[in-house]
């Protein structure tokens, strides 16, 4: 994992008590128009001290923390304030995790009070919000702000989660559908073209990349309807060995592509579970396909299954190791080791597997151990009748 | 002559193989890293690819990396001119941003996909490889 101690932030500047917060806004609500200016910003907007704490902030954050009364937000820092997922597990809260270093808005804050001018980042921020995980994709700017001999700094957070959706899913429309939607094209000039051999080999892979297609098409349809929390589930019984084997036999030309072996360490015989087939379907396609990209030559893919009392764990293992920084992202939704604004594969697998399926997610990758992704389902998901589709 | 396809895609690899099987043996590597691996290995062998077709966007290495480490290889052994093995980019997406940084990075043409025995024996011609 990265080490703290990068930025100059939170490690020099220590918390001021609350009560110093609120004399700087007592201070700050003196003056003239400031409120009225930064309640006509239609974004949360914060004004913090050289300790990143609020010591003042405009109406459209308190509407977005749903509350009238600054003193659930006045002393807090940003991630506090937002129930950011990680700003429980520093020593000191918000930008004392190890998770901290790669957030934009800390990132930003650290380049502006260094800079001493304004500085803008693109922040992702996994928020927690009656017990479910909402990630938003936020244009933070900072500016320097000096008040008598105090030196604040003005933070304005504009939501750019639509935009950053919409680029990954005009790259995987644009890109990745048509390119399948180009080899459908290009197979079926194959079968009428007299040098390119057997037509029946043709009408295969013609078979094959249209069903592909339909998949990509498919994924991307069940990603936004699970945003959008608009996805029914089909509780029932399943055998995951089955499912395990199936998608292993759908993906085994794309491993084979890729030189890499599929290794199958799953037991004989079934190993049911109660659950939604077809997200289950989508989760494995989805470890199963990163670990096969993530593969060099020659490398193996190793899958299993396991069943506990009350859950079943499959795993995806490939020796290649995460680097640091990337791990620390790889459940974010505009993450993606393959370029910008590329790849919602992890943040799929979790959100469907967390939210949908009752079940949970971890990783871990190691230079000896290599990466292994382990999805938990439980065996009987506590889900009401009317839950289901 | 030796031929180099770098497609993330297996049935796009095997549709360029197929087209390109009568005018040389074709090597896969289905990324970025793959091909520079085979690309240099072969030049260790002193039997360098005459023709590589490379992706844009592939996992890992994309195109646009591979083709700059082919060059700096090139430029490390000291090829140069109509010994440099001759490039054709191609991608899903005909953007102009991508098709003129594979240039910059001295690529000899691109083909928009999809990809037809046309016009990829067309490119050929042009590049006089056949």
């Amino acid at each position: 994992m990265a080490e703290r101690g990068l930025l100059k932030t939170d490690t020099e500047m220590e918390r001021v008590p609350v009560e110093k917060a609120w004399k700087a806004f007592r201070v700050i609500a003196e003056l003239p128009f400031v409120q009225e200016i930064l309640d006509t910003l239609p974004h949360p907007a914060l004004i913090l001290n050289p300790s990143r704490q609020a010591v003042f902030v405009n109406r459209s954050l308190l509407d977005m923390v749903e509350t009238d009364d600054p003193e659930v937000v006045i002393g807090k820092r940003p991630g506090e304030i937002f129930n950011c997922t990680f700003w429980e597990k520093g020593k000191d809260g918000c930008g004392t995790s190890e998770y901290c270093i790669v957030c934009g808005g800390l990132l930003a804050f650290a380049d502006c009070q260094r800079l001493h001018r304004p500085a803008r980042r693109e922040m992702q921020i996994m928020t927690r919000k009656n017990g479910q995980i909402v990630p938003f994709d936020v244009e933070v700017s900072v500016s320097p702000l000096e008040i008598g001999v105090d030196c604040y700094y003005i933070v304005n957070m504009v939501d750019i989660s639509h935009e950053k959706r919409r680029s990954v899913l005009e790259r995987m429309f644009f890109h990745d559908i048509l390119n399948t939607a180009s080899n459908i094209n290009s197979l079926s000039h194959m079968l009428t073209d007299e040098q390119s051999g057997s037509s029946e080999d043709w009408a295969g892979l013609i078979q094959l990349a249209s069903g592909r297609l339909m998949e990509e098409i498919e994924s991307q349809r069940v990603l936004l309807f699970a945003e959008r929390d608009e996805l029914y589930i089909a509780l029932k019984e399943v055998d995951v060995n089955g499912e395990i084997r199936q998608v292993m036999e759908m993906l085994s030309e794309q491993a084979q592509h890729h030189k890499v072996r599929l290794v199958s360490e799953i037991a004989p015989g079934s190993c049911e579970c109660v659950t939604d087939r077809s997200l289950l379907h989508r989760v494995l396609m989805n470890l199963i396909k990163n670990a096969i990209e993530a593969s060099i030559a020659g490398e193996a893919v190793t899958i299993g299954c396991s069943q506990e009392e009350r859950a079943i764990s499959v795993w995806v293992k490939n020796p290649a190791v995460i680097p640091a920084e990337q791990q620390l992202q790889i459940f974010q939704r505009s993450f993606s080791t393959k370029g910008v604004g590329r790849g919602l594969g992890t943040y799929s697998i979790k959100l469907l597997t967390e939210k949908f399926l009752q079940g949970r997610v971890s990783f871990s990758s190691t230079s000896k151990g290599g990466t292994c992704f382990t999805v938990s389902l439980p065996l009987h998901p506590e889900l009401k009748r009317e839950e289901l589709r | 002559m030796k031929i180099l396809i770098a497609e993330d895609d297996y049935i796009g690899a095997k549709v360029i193989s197929k087209i390109l099987e009568p005018y040389g043996k074709c090597d896969v590597a289905s990324n970025g890293e793959e091909a520079v691996a085979l690309f240099e290995s072969a030049i260790r062998e002193n039997s360098g690819y005459a023709l590589i077709c490379l992706d844009i966007m592939m996992p890992g290495m994309d195109g646009q990396a591979a083709l700059k480490k082919i060059r700096e290889i090139e430029e490390r052994n000291g090829i140069h001119g109509n010994d440099q093995a001759r490039i054709i980019m191609t991608t899903a997406l005909a953007d102009k941003e991508n098709i003129l940084e594979a240039f910059r990075s001295q690529c000899e043409a691109y083909v928009t996909k999809p990809i037809s025995r046309e016009k990829l024996v067309d490119k050929l011609k042009k590049l006089e490889l056949i």
